[in-house]
């Protein structure tokens, strides 16, 4: 493939898309056409999203298929995972098949399973996320170095003015943990967020001039 | 009539300012007047130092890059956390260490495998890239998390490397990697998870160091000068907030009357 094709042309498309979305955002009033017409533009990603979710959903058949053909370590839940798939993509388009409102419609079959098994699954390994955090918490608070100490304090003094025992022990303790939260949280947080955003400015100026462009792949 | 939208003169005229300052500072560094200096990111120097674990152990190193595609407002994180994956990929093919990338959008496979593969090609070992190891475990928060997780526990990585924004899951692959004894070195901008990494992982890339990272890893004048230029646009942000502190205690809203506009 061409340099040109590889590089140049995906550097003018990033360099006018960025240019016409500042003009957009600055210039053009919400509801004018032309501003509708910048947000058809963005529209567009669309396609690439559909037709990356295709190369998604062949990336995972093939991994879980070919660990099947290697009995590779735990291949019973890539056969698992492949019946799932099938199962509820055969759901989704028969659904779809089947309905005036093709596009946009999810069919009452297809509600239930994503209701009634999906999301309990999934509610159950996010429940797990308890146990992660007790243990990362455990290391943190031990008293191993000053930083660690002061989180150790700070730690418990949010815990206590947060939780309704807090309050019950001291009256004090939920103030502390407002003023906590409140001046010293916020002006660090606040540091960092003016510091992520002239970040995220200055990178994507490196972008849309085409002088970072590690992410396009080889230069040949 | 207005030729700014409402509520955005303010947003635009820091805009400009950022942007000039910015682009004098990186056209200046071009040009050789003033090439500025670098600190040292500690959680950058630490890659070459999990990758060589990796290699010492005959282990495989994970790598992320959070939950970004290329359609979201945290898009700019994903491509930093992919300019790391090739500095990663090159040393991985220098040293002969097995790297498992796992995306979670699919709209960023194609340009991971593109990075992979010119990390590898920097390295002169291109035919030692293998796409396989991209693995894409689904576009879904908590099965893709676990699937990470299940992957670096049973392939017991030695380095875990996560690079790019990261919501609820960031603990749970900070933890697989305490699990299995790995070199962790994470960085996001999302605010509300750094401390998680800050505090589960070996090095930590805080918020604007990751945006970094690409110009760091680079050495490439132009773009270390673009980081020159943002710390000048700090400078002007310090400065209006302490300008602001002294008219508001003067009872003076001339600039709380422009930042409204």
């Amino acid at each position: 493939m061409s340099l040109v094709v590889k590089r140049y042309i995906p550097l003018a498309i990033t360099f006018i898309m960025g240019f016409i979305m500042v003009i957009a955002t600055y210039f053009l009033a919400p509801g004018t056409p032309a501003r509708d017409a910048t947000a058809l533009l963005t529209a567009t990603v669309d396609v690439l999203v559909v037709t990356a979710g295709a190369i998604g959903l062949v990336a995972l058949l093939r991994h879980h298929l070919m660990n099947i053909n290697k009995r590779g370590r735990f291949w019973q839940y890539s056969t698992i995972t492949i019946i799932a798939v099938i199962i509820y993509l055969i759901i989704g388009l028969y659904g779809v098949a089947t309905h005036e409102q093709r596009y946009m419609y999810a069919s009452e079959l297809f509600s239930w399973v994503y209701s009634n098994i999906y999301v309990h699954m999934d509610m159950t390994i996010f429940s797990l996320l308890a146990f992660f955090i007790a243990s990362a918490a455990y290391r943190a608070f031990r008293l191993r170095s000053l930083e660690a100490s002061v989180l150790l304090i700070v730690g418990s003094l949010m815990l206590l003015g947060r939780a309704p025992i807090g309050g019950v022990i001291w009256e004090g303790f939920p103030a502390i943990a407002e003023w906590l939260l409140t001046v010293p949280n916020a002006a660090g947080n606040r540091a960092i967020t003016i510091g992520i955003a002239i970040g995220a400015i200055s990178l994507a100026i490196r972008q849309l001039l085409g002088v970072e462009r590690g992410y396009l792949g080889p230069e040949r | 009539m207005n030729f700014i939208n409402e509520g955005l003169v303010a947003s635009f005229a820091m805009l400009v300012i950022v942007l000039a300052e910015i682009l004098i500072a990186l056209f200046i560094a071009r040009g050789g007047t003033h090439v500025p200096k670098i600190r040292k990111i500690a959680g950058l120097e630490a890659i070459e130092e999990a990758v060589g674990r990796a290699t010492e152990m005959g282990r495989p190193i994970t790598y992320t890059t959070g939950l970004g595609g290329i359609r979201d407002q945290y898009y700019y994180q994903t491509v930093a956390g992919l300019n790391i994956l090739g500095h990663t990929a090159e040393l991985a093919a220098k040293y002969g260490a097995k790297l498992l990338y796992f995306p979670y959008d699919p709209t960023i496979m194609p340009m991971a495998h593109e990075v992979m593969e010119q990390g590898y090609i920097r390295a002169g070992k291109q035919e030692a890239f293998n796409p396989e190891n991209i693995i894409y475990l689904g576009g879904d928060q908590f099965p893709w998390a676990f699937g990470v997780l299940g992957t670096t526990y049973r392939e017991q990585s030695a380095a875990n490397i996560h690079m790019g924004p990261f919501w609820a899951e960031s603990l749970i692959l900070a933890e697989a990697g305490f699990y299995t004894g790995a070199i962790q070195v994470m960085g996001t901008a999302n605010y509300h998870q750094i401390h998680f990494f800050v505090v589960a992982s070996d090095y930590a890339l805080i918020g604007e160091e990751l945006m970094a990272a690409g110009a760091y890893l680079s050495k490439d004048p132009t773009q270390i000068g673009s980081l020159w230029g943002a710390d000048f646009s700090k400078l002007t942000a310090i400065a209006i907030m302490l300008i602001g502190v002294i008219l508001t205690a003067a009872n003076v809203t001339a600039l709380n009357d422009f930042l409204a506009l």
